[in-house]
């Protein structure tokens, strides 16, 4: 049912303004308007740059959270809390964001001192302090790297001109050396090592030997490896609280859409416009008393030229249907909720694609467990009831086809009706017949919105002639209907012709235009034959649990003599059953939701279906992680 | 086994195998498409399912002819006609062909009206209605082929 609506406006003093939009977003009962010339909005950047920061927090400090518990417990927050207390939280959002700083400022200071470690390794066996190799009087004094294999050469080369010697540490740049020669023979010497690739380096003035300055540094990443160790410790313990941060980012969240949200101020006041649910009326008044005594509140029906917002109201079993049409475009406020017909179709033809009673045995434990223990909230909700709710209808379709995971069994003198396998040829009749009663079911909304427009004529010549003409047709094939059939389908068909162009004053224009009307047959045809995919889906997923049965049948063997070797065969046999039935499910699962949802798209919503609506959002708290505000 | 048999066999087997293959082209297609708006708008995935799995229709046409020519042919049943007269198996083999050429060029232009529609949709949302319903509006041809084949498919015998 779509809920009729309201509109509000709300004038308060500008002071006021803060505590009526924070009241307003307590109730969650209006939708404000929005006019592009005139209204405003505060600007939310800041929200925006601290949801980014609180949503970095919360990602680098997952690893150190405590695995989420099997059952989820509901985080509930109070009210009071959820609106004043902000800063503290802050304050550990600050502190969790220091801490990971100097974590990453502590691990680059080792990567650069790693790299330091690494360039006086080779000169660690060097006695003397680096400032000190400068050149004497009478010798010029060198370090640098020759490649090892010339290590003889290079011997040999300083030796004949009286140099002194000695080969360091090595590293993947080469042989580290160090070396002297008498002043007058540097160039002499220097010359000869060119030719086996000398490179010179020269160390930094240090008055420390390389080893002191090694273990210098040493000590000082072995120290800042512990403090990463101690922060990173912190950090597990902000962890505990991480839920904290969880709340802030919903706090903000909220205060961001409320900031956002569209105002008319005045020089003294501020004029909000909304739309209401009729039926909140009374609780969009309290809020408004709540924040104000000074205030102006008025509540009227939509003008002929205003679109309101679409809300529908449904029982609890046809609610988690309504994301599918939902998905497809929202109703308008105008027309007739498509709910209630589209989910008893959605239901039944889920049911009979999926089409095994083991598998919706699985779908209602399964998805109804998932949704007590997981507890999910909003639109995925809404989903898992859909998918439970669907098993009902599996359970129902498999019996009559007497599937159960693949295998054909009659539990208490069951017999199946049908067994598409066996009957393809059945099956494809049954899958358009119900084809054909959904369309006609599609036709009868259309005629319930015809009549609550008064235009009787129209569902006279618009819905009943076609559901003679195609009923009539059907009753064709069968023998001892043919002849009714046979008046049934030219009754609609004259009355398509005749009246469907009664919008025409001239008869040869009305006739024609009725001739064209019922060309349209052909798209009703199309339509109705659209739904043998029915009989391709429940085949296919029964083929597959078939075959996955034989296989696993195949390397059970037989079981009548029992061995070792039997039990072993007995469990790989199972893992076959498991995981082939699992992806069966899965895969028939996202088939049936595809194709249920096209046969309602395309071939239902055709018929009376235009979504001109959009979805009524109010202005609430945006709660991503915590689920409950507690009122007092 | 007879030729006719194997006419008519090879017949059911290429609706299934080039519908398919036009079906499986198609939806790649049209799932590429999705892929990229899905990376920038996550929320549009469930609309965007729908719109990829459109060009998917004609392989189930496919695969639905080839069930009809076996229930035909008895192999279901567990009789099969062995003995099949060569026109017979031609007249088989023509009957699958509707609902195989069209079905294959069909999933192929489906396939360009789902991206279109993709792309439609990632850049307004609420249109996914009338995206769906233009690119469906290819599809009727494949469902007349896949009318003419199950005529001819039931009634060669």
């Amino acid at each position: 049912m779509i809920v009729p609506m309201k509109k509000v406006q709300i004038v308060v003093l500008k002071e006021d303004h803060e505590q009526l939009m924070l009241n307003l977003q307590k109730t969650g009962e209006v939708m404000l308007i929005e006019h592009p010339e005139i209204s405003q909005k505060s600007d939310a950047t800041s929200e925006e740059i601290m949801l980014q920061r609180t949503r970095k927090s919360l990602n680098l400090l997952k690893k150190y959270r405590e695995k989420p518990k099997l059952v989820k417990e509901l985080n509930k927050v109070d009210y009071d809390d959820f609106v004043s207390n902000i800063n503290q939280r802050i304050e550990l959002l600050e502190k969790i964001e220091t801490t990971y700083e100097e974590i990453q400022r502590l691990k680059a200071d080792n990567v650069t001192l790693h790299e330091t470690l690494k360039t006086y390794q080779p000169w660690e066996q060097l006695t003397v302090p680096l400032d000190k190799i400068v050149n004497t009087r009478y010798a010029n004094l060198h370090t640098g790297f020759i490649e090892s294999r010339f290590s003889e050469d290079f011997k040999r080369i300083l030796d004949s001109h009286g140099s002194e010697c000695e080969l360091l540490g090595k590293t993947y740049d080469g042989q580290a050396v160090f070396f002297a020669n008498y002043y007058t023979d540097d160039s002499l010497v220097m010359e000869g090592l060119r030719g086996i690739n000398f490179v010179e380096t020269s160390l930094p003035k240090l008055p420390l030997t390389a080893s002191q300055l090694l273990s210098e540094k040493e000590a000082q990443y072995q120290s800042n490896q512990e403090k990463i160790k101690e922060l990173e410790e912190a950090l597990a313990q902000y962890a505990k609280h991480a839920d904290e941060l969880e709340i802030l980012t919903d706090q903000v969240a909220s205060i961001e859409v409320r900031k956002t949200a569209p105002v008319i101020p005045t020089d003294a006041t501020v004029y909000v416009e909304g739309w209401v649910r009729h039926d909140r009326v009374d609780k969009v008044i309290k809020a408004v008393k709540e924040a104000t005594d000074i205030f102006d509140c008025e509540f009227c029906d939509p003008l002929p030229d205003e679109l309101p917002p679409t809300a529908t109201q449904n029982n609890r079993f046809v609610a988690p249907f309504e994301i599918i049409t939902n998905m497809f475009a929202a109703p308008s406020p105008y027309e007739v909720d498509p709910n209630p017909m589209m989910s008893f179709w959605y239901w039944i033809i889920f049911g009979i694609m999926m089409g095994d009673a083991g598998y919706g045995l699985v779908m209602v434990l399964f998805f109804g467990l998932f949704i007590k223990i997981k507890k999910p909230k909003g639109n995925s909700l809404k989903l898992f009831q859909l998918l439970m709710y669907s098993g009902i209808t599996t359970v129902i379709w498999g019996v009559i086809f007497g599937s159960y995971f693949g295998f054909s069994w009659k539990p208490f003198g069951l017999k199946p009706v049908l067994v598409p396998m066996e009957q393809p040829m059945n099956m494809l009749i049954l899958s358009l017949v119900l084809g054909a009663l959904h369309i006609f079911g599609g036709l009868l909304v259309k005629a319930y919105d015809n009549f609550r427009k008064k235009d009787i004529l129209a569902i006279f010549s618009d819905q009943l002639s076609w559901m003679l003409l195609i009923g009539g047709i059907g009753f064709m094939f069968l023998p001892q209907l043919t002849n009714i059939g046979k008046y049934l389908a030219i009754a609609g068909a004259l009355i398509i012709v005749l009246f469907s162009g009664r919008s025409n004053r001239n008869i040869v224009k009305r006739i024609g235009s009725g001739l064209y009307t019922l060309y349209g047959a052909t798209g009703y045809m199309s339509d109705i034959l659209s739904y043998s995919r029915i009989l391709a889906l429940s085949m296919s997923s029964g083929v597959i649990a078939f075959v996955m049965n034989l296989l696993a049948g195949m390397v059970q063997g037989d079981l009548s003599t029992f061995t070792f070797m039997t039990i072993i065969k007995i469990l790989f046999a199972m893992v076959i059953y498991f995981v082939g039935h699992v992806f069966n499910l899965a895969m028939g699962l996202l088939s049936a939701y595809v194709h249920a949802s096209r046969l309602q798209y395309i071939e239902f919503f055709g018929k009376f279906y235009e979504g001109s609506g959009y979805a009524f959002t109010p202005l609430e708290n945006k709660l991503t992680y915590i689920d409950e505000l507690n009122v007092n | 086994m007879s030729t006719g048999l194997l006419i008519a066999i090879v017949g059911a087997l290429l609706s299934t195998i080039v519908a398919g293959l036009g079906s499986a082209i198609g939806v790649q297609m049209a799932g590429k498409a999705a892929t990229g708006v899905v990376s920038e708008r996550p929320e549009l995935f469930g609309k965007l399912l729908i719109l990829q799995a459109l060009p998917g229709t004609q392989g189930i046409y496919g695969f639905l002819v080839t069930v009809l020519v076996f229930v035909e042919l008895g192999f279901l049943s567990g009789n099969p006609a062995l003995t099949l007269e060569t026109a017979t198996g031609w007249a088989f083999f023509g009957a699958c062909m509707p609902a195989t050429i069209i079905g294959f060029l069909s999933a192929l232009y489906q396939a360009r009206m789902s991206v279109y529609s993709i792309q439609m949709t990632a850049k307004q949302p609420d249109a996914a209605a009338k995206g769906m319903t233009m690119t469906v509006l290819v599809e009727t041809y494949a469902i007349l082929s896949l009318l003419v084949s199950i005529l001819l498919v039931t009634n060669v015998m």
